[in-house]
């Protein structure tokens, strides 16, 4: 009888020390940060940072960085979730000053029409083709040219989604538009393709052993004034014909060197319809 | 008259004899833990030798007093060599002499569990269990206690070629095939009591596959009456066990029961973040009703949970001067937080009949049921940027300047979120960034959900099982000829469960259940981008099951029959079996890219199989023993391997068609009371294999499933294990296992995307003459082992190890631009040592053991590794093979207190 409570006592002891010992995974929520801004700055105040650069040659320029404890506070007029597939790992932010173009290190996650907030400092400003953009840390590509690495969006950046929220359109004609446009959401009336263009698609998809490329199209007002209309090749549009009418053109006022540009941010927002000039 | 007195006299003389002046020892010889009396110990001095009797007694006469060395040798027992002094007349008592159990006293080293396998590639994990350490084969006791951190595979062979039965159940995976140890981790106390081979030697229990079958009995009344407990420490895969055994032994009613419960703990393991938690526990009960029918019931299972550690690229390691870095695990809130975690409850219960209806019969069933849940989490994401640390975009390699490389290499040396996850970086993003509307939420016309969309979640990918299995096997002796009779059914009716389940929102409020890599390629298409057409739109949330949810069924029935004939000086085989096998994928979602063949039951696929096998043992003397087998078979194929992508539909590999295999191995067994020797050879192939492999292909941005068949491998080679008592107490042992294992053919290989139709690729992948991964095929240890006769041992193996392969990418293979060898590892060393002393105190039987393993903290050695299947043929080192080390100095230390 002893030796057989000797046996279940030392079973209960030995195994209630040992099942008392405890192991974790830490899986506990931390406690929440939220997100602090810095003090607001306009856009136009940012990109001024960058003027000296623009004054040099392009193959001496440098990227700046942003030192201020400043952010920029602003409305996303495009994004590269719905766009068609027309933009890639980047956004357009717009303020009441004017408009940026923001690179990041990953797609989707920013809708049209969402507020954010982007903290600048350790931020960097760069062009391309002389059109000022805002991302991460520089870095030297292949051919040894400066490009800057996208932003880790969720470390700079804090979206709000405010209902009923709709950045328009600013209304403008083709010889109304000047560098205060660059960046912002603009709406051309009464234009339409090139005649030289017609039959053509927006722009090259990949089909087969054909890679997919951007094209660059003239849209044309009927006074002569013509502007860019660049699309990206991996859009869903790219293999669209352009249509023929004459209509309404919504997009994000960009340039290449002298060349304005507008890029489409939704394929509806093209209406072509009408009979053309003259 | 005359008869009578000579019959006097003869008694008269006997007498004399008797009392002449003759020296003897005698003695009760027991077991040193359980104090039982031993029958059939050799008790040999200067050249006589007897047994003792089945009380454990034994006396042997000698020619004069003196002093003698006495020996004492049990097969299953140390031997042991004491000094005695013996009179120079009667009988002198030198008793008791304890002797010590070996299988109560192995090394108990559960081999360090490799588990390390990436979702994109199968390298799976395949270690040599710790019981095949108490084998009593020389060979294979050293492969697996020396040779298993190595990764050594027995005769190359992957593990569907062994099988593993506890209480007549077979436990091997059905979907893969394969016997996973961790579905029983901790319960070694009471599977000790195991019958192994590791080739075609028939053990009569079921028809084994090649690589031979551990079969481990539970029958309660066998196990050693007490208490046994245990406590070990260790810095392998975790740093505390404590085990506890209790068994009755069989009592006066007939009934015995055992029970045992396990803990395995550790905060820490060798890697970081590689924390171990687990609970197992047995209990077997039997009723023996009377020399005919006993009944034996074993239930058991083993709870575990434990952090994961990963294999990375060189030059991942090289950076943070680590080559055990885990690129698994973050801080969060200042704490390690693994993101892959191992889990699973799969309890077993069984019960088995032993019927002996004469002597030369007998039949055991087995009738049981397996079920429960395993699997492992992982990161997922949408719309966000990878948050794995090695993504190689966040590698210096990934940028061309060598300044850019600096600051990248000097952000990984300072920042811990550069270097592992940023978990407080996960839930920032979902909390501050994760506000979302789904329109027509749940598929519901109108209804708008509002909340934070997590962009990060942990998911659990789960393969959960539900088997019922029926195990029979008879054998019948022919006593008036020599042919004895041996044969069996096994069937068996498995249904797995395969899903996801979001484990972790990170600080969101829900996840959408679609294909985010459907909805970019298909924007506007509502139906093809969801995961089930018959939930559209879903709003998942903790604990809910998403993404893919597809139930495997998989019946087989095999019978088996094998007819023996045993003569004095050999004994023959041979047999066959016939086996069924349907299987078939039961889809519980409408994938929408697959709308016609993802939901519901598939067709049925069928096959018939049979295997013949014979061999036989010939004995030239008692000492000299050959044996030889021969096996030819077919096989159906594997549930896992005959499905594309069975996450999202139906199809089949093209070629699905069984395997075949021949094999042929022999051996020469030597045996006198100072060598132990066998040398075996071996011949295998293996023709029409399939393997499948799924992974996320950066360029196609989908996941790619590479589909091979008519895959043919050849192992051949040759094993040898001797040991050699050089004095009473001091042994050597030799072990050499040289094998070549290739591929012999050129497979063919079908690439698929599961984010549309398409057929992207067929080939063939030129990978003939390949060697295969995994193990060495060449390894050599050498060993010498002391025993003292005051109850102390210990011991020292080198081992040598060469001719390792890297586990290879198909792709690059199947044409001439790209064709490499796959990559050779550097052959390599490694010391261990083991030391161990034992008590008796009244009662209590105490016995402290240590294993030292790699002393010389080698921590150069690669045991193997895999290259990525993504490859960008201008940049290779982007996509670098990932490795895997061999542990540096580790230790496993034992505490044990049986009473």
């Amino acid at each position: 009888m002893k030796r057989t409570k000797l046996n279940i006592l030392s079973l209960i002891l030995f195994l209630t020390i040992a099942f008392s010992s405890c192991v974790t995974n830490n899986e506990d929520a931390p406690p929440l940060e939220p997100f602090v801004a810095f003090e607001k700055a306009s856009i136009t105040d940012v990109k001024e940072l960058y003027a000296d650069q623009l004054n040099e040659h392009w193959t001496n320029r440098e990227p700046v960085e942003i030192r201020y404890e400043w952010s920029i506070k602003g409305i996303i007029i495009a994004d590269d979730k719905t766009s068609n597939g027309n933009f890639y790992k980047e956004a357009y932010v717009q303020d009441e000053s004017g408009g940026i173009r923001v690179t990041f290190l990953s797609t989707g996650g920013l809708y049209v029409n969402d507020s954010v907030i982007i903290n600048l400092q350790g931020l960097y400003l760069s062009d391309y083709g002389d059109f000022i953009q805002l991302g991460g840390d520089p870095y030297f590509d292949d051919s040894n040219n400066y490009r800057l690495t996208g932003i880790d969006k969720h470390k700079y950046l804090k979206r709000t989604v405010i209902e009923g929220q709709k950045q328009l359109p600013t209304e403008l004609t083709i010889d109304e538009l000047s560098e205060e446009h660059m960046g912002t959401l603009i709406k051309l009336k009464d234009v339409q393709f090139a005649n030289f263009e017609l039959g053509k698609t927006f722009a090259t998809p990949e089909e087969g052993d054909t890679e997919a490329r951007s094209e660059n199209r003239e849209l044309e007002d009927c006074n002569g004034n013509d502007i860019i209309v660049r699309s990206s090749g991996y859009s869903t549009f790219a293999g669209t014909i352009l249509p023929e009418g004459k209509g309404s053109f919504v997009g994000v006022l960009t340039k290449f060197n002298s060349d304005y540009q507008i890029q489409i941010r939704h394929f509806d927002e093209v209406n072509l319809e009408g009979p053309r000039c003259n | 008259m005359l008869a009578k007195f000579s019959w006097l006299l003869g008694l008269l003389l006997l007498v004399v004899t008797a009392s002449a002046q003759e020296a003897a020892i005698s003695g009760l010889i027991k077991d040193a833990e359980s104090n039982q009396l031993i029958e059939g110990v050799k008790v040999e001095a200067s050249d006589k030798s007897s047994l003792s009797d089945s009380k454990g007694y034994f006396i042997l006469k000698l020619d004069k007093g003196g002093n003698y060395e006495v020996t004492f040798s049990r097969e299953g027992y140390r031997s042991l060599t004491m000094q005695a002094k013996v009179g120079a007349e009667g009988t002198t008592d030198i008793g008791p002499i304890f002797l010590v159990n070996l299988t109560t006293d192995i090394q108990d080293v559960p081999t360090i569990t490799i588990s390390d396998s990436d979702s994109e590639n199968t390298l799976e994990s395949q270690t040599i269990p710790g019981l095949l350490s108490s084998s009593r084969d020389v060979f294979v006791s050293a492969a697996a206690y020396t040779f298993g951190p190595a990764r050594y595979r027995i005769r190359g062979y992957d593990s569907e070629l062994q099988s593993v039965m506890i209480n007549g159940f077979i436990m091997n995976e059905v979907e893969s095939g394969r016997p996973y140890w961790s579905n029983w981790g901790g319960l070694n106390d009471v599977m000790r009591n195991t019958v192994i081979t590791t080739d075609a030697d028939p053990t009569g229990a079921m028809y084994e596959p090649l690589g031979g079958l551990t079969n481990v009995l539970t029958t309660a009344s066998e196990y050693r009456p007490g208490v046994k407990l245990v406590y070990s420490n260790s810095n392998r895969s975790y740093r505390n066990r404590a085990m506890a055994t209790y068994s009755t032994g069989l009592m006066d009613n007939n009934w015995a029961f055992t029970v045992s419960g396990s803990r395995r703990w550790s905060q820490e393991g060798y890697k970081e973040a590689t924390f171990y938690d687990s609970n197992s526990f047995f209990v077997a009960a039997e009723k023996v009703f009377n020399e005919k029918h006993r009944l034996n019931f074993t239930a058991l299972t083993s709870m575990y949970s434990r952090g994961v550690g990963g294999g990375a690229m060189q030059e991942v390691y090289d950076l943070v001067d680590d080559n055990y870095y885990n690129p698994y695990w973050g801080y969060q809130n200042g704490n390690k937080r693994n993101a892959r975690v191992r889990s699973g409850n799969k309890p077993m219960f069984s019960l088995q009949h032993i019927w002996t209806p004469t002597p030369s019969t007998k039949v055991r069933s087995t009738v049981g049921y397996w079920f429960g849940k395993g699997g492992y989490t992982s990161l997922n994401w949408n719309n966000a940027k990878d948050p794995r640390p090695d993504y190689y975009r966040y590698l210096p390699s990934y940028y061309t300047n060598s300044e850019d490389q600096e600051r990248i290499a000097e952000m990984w040396r300072t920042d811990p979120t550069v270097r592992q996850i940023d978990w407080d970086g996960l839930y920032r993003a979902n909390r501050n960034n994760g506000y979302f509307e789904v329109p027509n939420a749940n598929g519901v016309e109108g209804n708008t959900y509002k909340g934070i969309r997590s962009f990060y979640i942990v998911e659990d990918r789960r393969n959960d099982i539900s088997q019922f299995q029926f195990n029979s096997n008879f054998e019948h002796d022919f006593n008036e000829s020599n042919w004895g009779l041996n044969g069996g059914l096994n069937v068996d009716i498995y249904t797995g469960d395969v899903f996801n389940v979001v484990d972790d929102l990170l600080g969101g409020e829900y996840w959408l259940d679609i294909d985010q890599f459907a909805e970019r390629d298909f924007p506007d298409n509502v139906d093809i981008i969801q995961n089930d057409l018959n939930n559209p739109n879903r709003i998942v949330k903790e604990g809910d099951i998403y993404s893919h949810h597809y139930k495997s069924h998989v019946n087989t029935y095999n019978l088996w029959m094998m007819a023996n004939y045993n003569a004095d000086k050999y004994k023959v085989y041979f047999g066959g079996n016939y086996k069924y096998n349907e299987f078939w994928r039961e889809g519980l979602m409408r994938k929408g890219l697959f709308p016609d063949n993802s939901f519901g039951n598939s067709e049925k696929q069928q096959f018939n199989t049979f295997g013949l096998r014979a061999g036989g043992e010939y004995r030239i003397t008692g000492r000299h023993i050959l044996k030889a087998n021969a096996s030819y078979g077919k096989q159906p194929p594997l549930f896992r391997n005959a499905y594309v992508s069975p996450r999202t539909r139906d199809n089949l590999i093209p070629n699905l068609k069984e395997e075949t295999h021949i094999s042929i191995d022999g051996g020469y067994y030597f045996n006198s009371p100072t060598l132990t020797m066998r040398v075996s050879g071996y011949y295998t192939r293996l023709n029409d294999q399939l393997k499948n492999m799924n992974f996320y292909h950066e360029e196609l941005r989908s996941f790619v499933n590479y589909s091979q068949s008519n895959i043919d491998k050849q192992y051949m080679g040759l094993e040898f294990g001797a040991e050699y008592k050089i004095t009473s107490t001091l042994s050597a042992n030799l072990v050499a296992s040289v094998g070549e294992y290739t591929y012999q053919s050129n497979p063919d290989v079908t690439v698929t995307q599961d984010n549309n139709r398409e057929l992207l690729e067929t080939g063939k992948v030129y990978s003939q003459g390949f060697k295969i991964s995994g193990t060495p095929q060449q390894a050599f240890a050498i060993g010498l082992k002391y025993n003292s006769p005051k109850y102390w041992w210990a011991g020292v193996t080198a081992s040598y190890f060469d001719q390792i392969f890297m586990d290879f990418n198909p792709i690059p293979r199947t044409s001439d631009q790209y064709w490499t060898l796959p990559e050779q590892l550097d052959a390599a060393y490694t010391i261990d040592a083991f030391a161990g002393k034992s008590w008796r105190l009244d009662d209590f039987f105490i016995s402290l053991s240590a294993n030292l393993s790699n002393v010389t903290n080698n921590q150069s050695f690669i045991t193997g590794g895999y290259e990525q299947l993504r490859f960008n043929s201008e940049r290779p080192e982007l996509f670098d093979s990932k490795y895997y080390y061999y542990y540096g100095f580790n230790y496993f230390i034992n505490l044990s207190v049986s009473f």
